[in-house]
């Protein structure tokens, strides 16, 4: 396990490149500001230097189109709107917001972004931003949703064609099937919510499936499109949920990663069986978000946000 | 001697019709309602032209069967007149609750009522008649409702929506307000600008009432105020004293609130003035607009919305409070209060999203339960609202009377849109009540009693009639392509554009299944009632206004 930096502050996101295993280039939005590693220099650099902020910028959500390494356009959601740069964070654009200024907690853009070009943010206090034109533009579409504290969103696989996506609010789930423009509450008890995690099976389409971590109440999932949850396996997943990854593994296995306040499990059978991944974190921190750059694939690398600003770096183990 | 007074007839005398003179003459009425409607039904509707008051005026060229029976407000005969004004009652309110379905409901009505009359005269009971249809009700909204699926989409929408008004853009529109504000939202229908139609989605939510004066306008550009972040006093109190609102002021100010929205009835001009004195904008930005309705008993429903939305108590000046009841904890907040000249809105209230989802759940149940037709429309409104959006359609057209026209077509297809939303579609074309007819058959082979076995009889014939009728008007043998539709099965019907025998669902043709299930209700109660009419007591010489209130 090897430490690669360490801030005073918190990780709230963790954006790598789509090619981070050859460019190995990941940003970091942090309480701090937003930060870029970049592998090839091994150093970590301010992406808002541009922006001769007096004051540290706070960025709860970060996102880098799927072509990044063509267009090199990223996304950063802060507490004031969502900045856009267009040449890796050298430089910076505020997209053009509804007032008043919406504080974002994540970004997400469509899964058939480099057609349609559109990204999604889900606020504070604003329900969700839609922008049509690549960050450009950006209107509230919040019809049907009555709960407008968004904390996750995960969006179809397959959006091109079903145009669903998934918000986790304060109070339950809900669901777009028009591309975000409106929303209809899912089935998902309001005693369980907050909802700080949302993820879809990427064979969604054939298998329905959706994970659903809570802030107080564990893991759930879903085979049937939200119509019913379970809860999945309640002594590993007792409280806090704060991060779901999910990969196509070899023969269709759904591959599983599951961050808990102070653990990282990984599962090969859509989580029926589990493996702790053993972290070492420091002493009276916790885990706050995890990406995994080559998706869950034993041996593949894993970027862990802790508590206190560090971002640890590990491979996935083994499958046993 | 002088000569004995000559008598004059009292035209306000009722005049007394017995059978089988009554039933007659009701008859005569209710076959030319639907002998008039008739040809609009199908996806091919024939016209009906309609002189106007006006006779230099061209007609009307109407497609819409509730209109046409609209048009029609008096026979010279009045049995006729009473069969008539009987029927045209039934299209007019089925399309005030569903928006659709007129056609339809006249075939049915006439083709039931002939056949029903036809046996009560060969001996038949109207009272085991009535009672055998309205048993017949349950089963066949059943039968509808294992049919029944629900459809999502704009395009799947405006599909529909074109089915019933005919109008591509309009419906492609329609399709996607719909599809984005669902069965509950707020669309308001205007007189366009233009000769196309546009439409507009407004973020929040907003009531018809503005700003108590020009003066609270901050926006010059945009005529209205924005308060950002904003506090709201909800109330429909008359402040009439400024020495009442200072403590308010102080208090809001001192806890560090920057923006203050005030509902009340009424507000003084001194009070008015105060509010502008101590109004700073950026730091202390102060607005009042008149509580939506505040005199009426819905002013209480808008501020139990607001605070709903926002999380405030309201002052209710019926409970006796004041604004020395006021306290920090009975202000709402939101992300944005506007108002302009005319409304007020709110964007983003901040009030406890699980209370503001058990409120939408108690007047979504309110609705489900509630039958008034009004009371249906103000409920939709009140959860369209708190849903959190609205839309505007402008309907353009190439005059006047065109625009008038099509937004005619817009509130009736919005109408059976929202009914799709909320109760799914079922095959069209006639096929779901053509569908229907096995399970009536098999009814009639089971019943023993002869009026029962006549009752499933009548229904399975009449259940037949109104795929005839679209045939029909469309140009082809009815009875050859019944024939054919019945050889094919279940879910098959006429798809009469392109003149094939098709799966109604496959091929998109679809009807909406609360349109359906209000036709079947609304047409065998009635035809049931109508049934048992003995005797037509007539004023010779009828109330104006009760005349009017009927046909305007």
């Amino acid at each position: 396990m090897q430490e690669m930096e360490e801030f005073q502050d918190y990780v709230y996101a963790i954006s790598p490149s789509p090619d981070f295993a050859q460019d190995g280039i990941c940003f970091v939005g942090r309480k701090s500001g937003l930060f870029r590693w970049d592998a090839r220099t091994q150093e970590w650099q301010n992406a808002y230097e541009s922006l001769q902020l007096p004051d540290a910028l706070v960025t709860p959500a970060v996102a880098l189109s799927p072509t990044f390494s063509d267009d090199h356009t990223l996304y950063a959601g802060t507490s004031g709107g969502v900045l856009r740069s267009e040449d890796g964070g050298k430089s910076w654009v505020l997209g053009n917001m509804p007032k008043p200024p919406p504080v974002i907690t994540v970004l997400l853009p469509s899964s058939n972004f480099v057609q349609d070009g559109l990204i999604f943010a889900g606020s504070m206090e604003d329900g969700v931003l839609r922008s049509p034109d690549r960050g450009t533009q950006w209107h509230r579409w919040n019809f049907g949703l009555v709960d407008l504290h968004v904390l996750s969103m995960a969006i179809s696989p397959n959006f091109a064609r079903d145009q669903t996506l998934w918000v986790g609010t304060d109070t339950g789930i809900f669901r777009s099937i028009n591309g975000g423009r409106s929303w209809r509450p899912l089935n998902f008890p309001s005693e369980l919510a907050p909802v700080l995690s949302l993820t879809v099976s990427p064979a969604y389409p054939d298998d329905e499936t959706l994970f659903a971590g809570t802030e107080a109440n564990g893991l759930y999932v879903s085979h049937d499109d939200g119509k019913s949850w379970q809860r999945v396996s309640p002594e590993l997943f007792p409280e806090t949920v704060n991060t779901i990854l999910v990969s196509s593994g070899s023969g269709g296995a759904l591959h599983v990663a599951v961050a808990t306040d102070s653990a990282l499990y990984i599962s090969y059978d859509a989580g029926n069986t589990w493996h702790d991944l053993e972290l070492r974190l420091p002493e009276d921190e916790g885990i706050s978000t995890v990406a995994a750059p080559s998706g869950v694939q034993p041996g593949a690398p894993l970027l862990v946000g802790i508590t206190n600003g560090q971002i640890l770096q590990c491979a996935i183990i083994a499958r046993t | 001697m002088r000569r004995a007074p000559t008598p004059t007839p009292d035209l306000r005398k009722p005049r007394v019709v017995f059978n089988p003179i009554a039933y007659r003459g009701f008859q005569r009425g209710v076959n030319l309602i639907a002998e008039a409607v008739r040809p609009t039904l199908g996806p091919l509707p024939g016209k009906v032209a309609v002189a106007r008051a006006a006779l230099s005026l061209p007609p009307e060229m109407l497609d819409n069967g509730a209109l046409i029976a609209r048009r029609i407000q008096e026979l010279p005969r009045r049995n006729e007149d009473m069969g008539a004004m009987f029927l045209r009652h039934i299209l007019w309110r089925l399309q005030d609750d569903v928006g659709d379905g007129t056609a339809t409901a006249a075939v049915l009505f006439q083709s039931l009522y002939n056949q029903s009359l036809r046996y009560i005269v060969a001996g038949g009971n109207p009272i085991a008649l009535r009672r055998a249809f309205e048993a017949a009700i349950p089963l066949i909204r059943r039968e509808l409702d294992a049919m029944t699926f629900q459809v999502q989409g704009a395009a799947q929408l405006a599909q529909l929506a074109e089915s019933i008004c005919h109008d591509h853009e309009l419906a492609t529109i329609l399709g996607e307000i719909y599809d984005i504000i669902g069965e509950y939202g707020q669309l308001d229908i205007r007189d366009g600008r233009r000769y196309e139609i546009e439409r507009e989605y407004v973020e929040g939510t907003y009531w018809n009432s503005g700003v108590l004066s020009p003066d609270m306008i901050t926006d010059h550009r945009t005529l209205r105020v924005d308060l950002q972040d904003a506090a709201i006093l909800i109330s429909d109190l008359a402040m009439k004293e400024p020495h009442e609102l200072v403590p308010v002021l102080e208090a809001v100010r001192c806890a560090g609130i920057r923006a203050l929205m005030i509902t009340v009835d009424e507000m003084s001009p001194s009070v008015r003035g105060l509010l502008l004195a101590n109004r700073r904008p950026g730091t202390f930005d102060l607005a009042a607009v008149r509580t939506p309705d505040s005199r009426r008993t819905e002013g209480r429903m808008v501020m139990e919305d607001i605070a709903a939305l926002t999380g405030g108590r309201p002052l209710i000046h019926d409970a006796g409070e004041t604004l020395n009841d006021f306290s920090l904890e009975r202000l709402g907040y939101a992300r944005l209060i506007w108002a302009d000249k005319t409304k007020f809105g709110i964007i983003g209230g901040k009030g406890d999203p699980k209370s503001l989802q058990a409120h939408v759940n108690n007047l979504k149940a309110a609705f489900a339960r509630a039958r008034d037709a009004d009371e249906r429309k103000r409920l939709r409104e009140r959860i369209g609202r708190l849903l959190g959006g609205s839309a505007v359609l402008w309907v353009g057209g190439l005059g006047p009377s065109h625009v008038e026209a099509r937004k005619s077509l817009a509130i009736y297809t919005s109408e059976t849109l929202r009914g799709i939303l909320r109760e799914g579609v079922v095959p069209g074309g006639g096929t779901a009540l053509l569908d229907c007819v096995p399970c009536l058959r098999a009814r009639f082979e089971e019943a023993t009693d002869a009026d029962e076995r006549a009752t499933y009889r009548i229904l399975a014939k009449a259940f037949e009639t109104p795929m005839r009728t679209i045939v029909a008007n469309a140009g082809y043998d009815a009875s050859e392509v019944l024939a054919e539709v019945k050889l094919a099965g279940r879910g098959h019907g006429f798809d009469v554009r392109s003149g094939r025998v098709v799966r109604m669902i496959e091929a998109g043709i679809l009807d909406s299944a609360a349109v359906q299930k209000a036709i079947v209700t609304d047409v065998i109660s009635a035809v049931g009632l109508a049934l048992t009419i003995e005797v037509l007591v007539q004023r010779r010489d009828p109330p104006v206004a009760h005349h009017k209130a009927a046909g305007s």
